[in-house]
């Protein structure tokens, strides 16, 4: 659980996280406005462990990820905040630096493969060049070495798969090779943007339950992103929900899903159709999402909340800790505690 | 009657000549299906990525031209229409499309493209039918202040519910659904889901729902209809399908779908591997069989066709359910 009070410095940050984010801020300054697309956003990563950051196309899940990899570019920068990875500051560190520790100490997955693949060389070589290059393993040792990493993310025939090009392969054979890439490295952190969102459903569900051995046999930490509420309760340790920039509620996936406490995050559990439930009706949220220009100083949910009342207008909720473990951005949750506090209640 | 009846459809591509291909290869993407859609009814069509759902689409809407079998509408063989006929028929069926950027005219005004079926048909004078396009605005939860907008001006849902008011200017009975929700946030799919039910209802019309998603299927549809490499391998109720799916392909279809609660997840199984074979060559048999987990001996040579195994249930596997 993040604590919101601490700001920063490596001695007061816990010995069981591995990465440790504090009102991140990272803004586009577009000719239209200043983008606030990451706008104060806060959460530890633990070994083992998976963090789901869930959110709607907008919501800054990338962003939030781009900006860990030190890979913001113009006009977008990143205004405020601290990184932590083992207790050193990233946001201290030369873009040399950075590029080094991308690959090695943070690896990333992305939805589209074919763009982090190299379209002119086999898998193999792609492979045991990124071993050379980090790990030092050459020649025939680094051939085996690719030809195990492949048959554990579940690929049949490995020794057939390294003497492929990319776009020989379909999209959940190259999306394993990027996870056997990304984790051959040993990261520290994996961060993972929608692995799944493009493959089918057999093939997601295969390579879910492979990431889920994965990552308990690897010790990373692990970010996941997704929009997808499903594979955040497939594979999800931790659950921070991303509305406009910001986290709107932020805990255990259990209690997430069994208590989930923002009017945002109810709705979109009531948005889902599920399977087996008969004669259901969905209650999607109204409206749409803010634009990140001008965000109001007042709750950015409020257009589209069942719950809003005036005082929703008393500027932008803090992210407060409403049960141990459990944080939640809303005046209306927040001013019923300490009460246990149901939405029902306040409706 | 039904109001759509399939018989036998098939359509081949030839493919492209790639770096493996002998140029004259095959893709069978719809090879032999058979359905029929009641009046009032939505039937869902589910299946993975090249499975042929959106050829089949095309097929029923008279986009393209089918290599064999019969779609059969109102009663009357509507396979061989052309011309006038075929321009007659437009006003009866109508597609929604999951890709509004290429489906909606981005130089036409939103009056326009919701417009345009209105003053092709003649349907009305000018000033009716500016009336009739501020109604269908209306109707899909649209501003009519907005008309004289451009598509680019409104969000991904808003652009499907002009796509939806455009399918509805002339009033058809069959509207085929081609993943209209596919590339919608989850609260904007559940609001389009809500209003496609409420159009359905208002209007008396049958949808031909077509998606990669399980559940959104099974909320819209009263039947369910899956798809594997070209064929139909199981069609059954809705409401039946988490409880009475039997064909082993439905079954791990169903087991892909992620959990609703994480507290699920323990414990569970895969019950495929693999991916689904190239279109080009389908396997013989079943063409399920090499990744089916129950497959026998038959299923290797013998492919199994569509049989009904109880009322508004038909599977096509050679295992009793
Ligand atoms: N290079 C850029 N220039 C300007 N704005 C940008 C840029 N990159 C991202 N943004 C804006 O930042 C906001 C957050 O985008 P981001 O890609 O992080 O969303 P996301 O949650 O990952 O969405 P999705 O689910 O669609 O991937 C969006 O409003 C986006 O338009
Ligand atoms: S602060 Fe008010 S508007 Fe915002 S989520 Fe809470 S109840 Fe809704
Ligand atoms: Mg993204």
């Amino acid at each position: 659980m993040v604590d919101l009070s601490q700001t920063g410095g490596a001695d007061t940050i816990s010995s069981k996280t591995i990465l440790n984010v504090r009102n991140l801020c990272t803004y586009f300054y577009t000719r239209q406005g200043v983008v606030k697309a990451v706008n104060g956003v806060s959460f530890d990563v633990k070994p083992g462990r998976t963090l789901a950051i869930v959110g709607e196309s907008g919501s800054g899940k990338t962003v939030t990820a781009l900006s860990l990899l030190g890979l913001i570019d113009p006009p977008g920068k990143i205004v405020s905040g601290e990184i932590y990875l083992d207790g050193r500051n990233l946001l201290g560190l030369s873009r040399e630096e950075l590029r080094r520790l991308r690959g090695k100490d943070m690896a990333l997955v992305f939805q589209d493969p074919m763009t982090s693949l190299n379209p002119v060389f086999t898998i193999g070589t792609q492979i045991t060049e990124t071993l050379t290059c980090h790990m030092g393993i050459a020649g025939a040792e680094a051939k085996i070495k690719a030809i195990e990493m492949l048959k554990r993310v579940g690929l049949p025939h490995p020794e057939k798969i390294i003497k492929r090009y990319p776009f020989q392969l379909s999209g959940g054979q190259r999306q394993r090779v990027m996870i056997a890439l990304a984790l051959s490295m040993n990261p520290r952190v994996l961060i993972a943007d929608e692995p799944t969102t493009a493959l089918d459903v057999t093939v997601q569900a295969q390579i879910l339950y492979e990431m889920r051995q994965l990552i308990k046999d690897c010790r990373a930490g692990v970010i996941l992103i997704t929009h997808d509420l499903g594979v955040v309760a497939e594979l999800a340790d931790e659950v921070a929900v991303m509305y406009a920039g910001s986290i709107v509620e932020y805990g255990d996936v259990y209690e997430i899903f069994d208590n989930p406490l923002h009017p945002y995050t109810r709705a979109l559990l009531k948005s889902i159709p599920r399977l087996g439930t008969k004669d259901e009706v969905l209650r999607p949220v109204q409206g749409q999402p803010p634009s990140l220009i001008d965000l109001p100083g007042r709750c950015a949910f409020l257009p589209r909340c069942e719950h809003g009342a005036g005082g929703c207008r008393a500027g932008v909720p803090p992210l407060e800790e409403i049960i141990p473990g459990h944080a939640v951005a809303c005046h209306r949750v927040i001013a019923a505690k300490p009460e246990e506090v149901t939405l029902r209640e306040l409706a | 009657m039904s109001l759509l009846e399939v018989d036998g459809l098939k359509k081949y591509y030839r493919t492209g000549g790639g770096l493996f291909s002998t140029g004259r290869e095959k893709v069978h993407a719809v090879d032999g299906i058979s359905f029929t859609l009641e009046r009032e009814e939505t039937l869902g069509l589910v299946g993975e990525s090249g499975c042929g759902k959106s050829t089949l689409a095309r097929l029923v809407a008279r986009l393209e031209e089918p290599d064999g079998g019969r779609v059969i509408f109102e009663g009357k063989d509507i396979t061989e229409l052309s011309g006038k006929k075929l321009q007659e028929l437009r006003c009866e069926i109508q597609v929604i499309f999951q890709d509004t950027y290429s489906s909606l005219n981005p130089r036409l005004t939103v009056s326009s493209i919701v417009g345009e079926p209105l003053a092709n048909f003649n349907m009305g004078t000018r000033k009716e039918q500016k009336e009739r396009v501020r109604e269908l605005l209306e109707t899909v939860g649209l501003n009519p202040e907005h008309a004289a907008r451009y598509p680019h001006e409104f969000s991904g849902g808003q652009r499907q519910r002009i796509g939806i008011a455009r399918a509805l200017a002339l009033r058809p009975k069959l509207v085929v659904c081609d993943e209209p929700v596919s590339s919608l946030d989850v609260s904007i799919q559940a609001q389009i889901l809500n209003l496609l039910k409420k159009l359905k209802q208002e209007f008396g019309l049958s949808y031909l729902f077509i998606s990669h998603d399980l559940a959104a299927v099974s909320y819209i549809s009263d039947r369910v209809a899956v798809m594997y490499l070209g064929r139909i391998v199981e069609v059954l109720k809705s409401r039946d399908l988490a409880t009475e799916a039997c064909h082993p392909y439905t079954q791990a279809l169903l087991a892909a779908v992620p959990v609703s609660d994480p507290r699920l997840r323990e414990g569970k199984e895969l019950i495929v591997k693999g991916e689904p074979p190239d279109p080009v060559n389908p396997p013989a048999g079943c063409r399920f069989h090499p990744r089916c987990p129950r497959a026998i001996e038959k299923c290797r040579s013998v492919e199994p066709v569509l049989n009904e195994v109880e009322e508004w249930h038909q599977v096509a596997c050679h295992l009793s359910c």
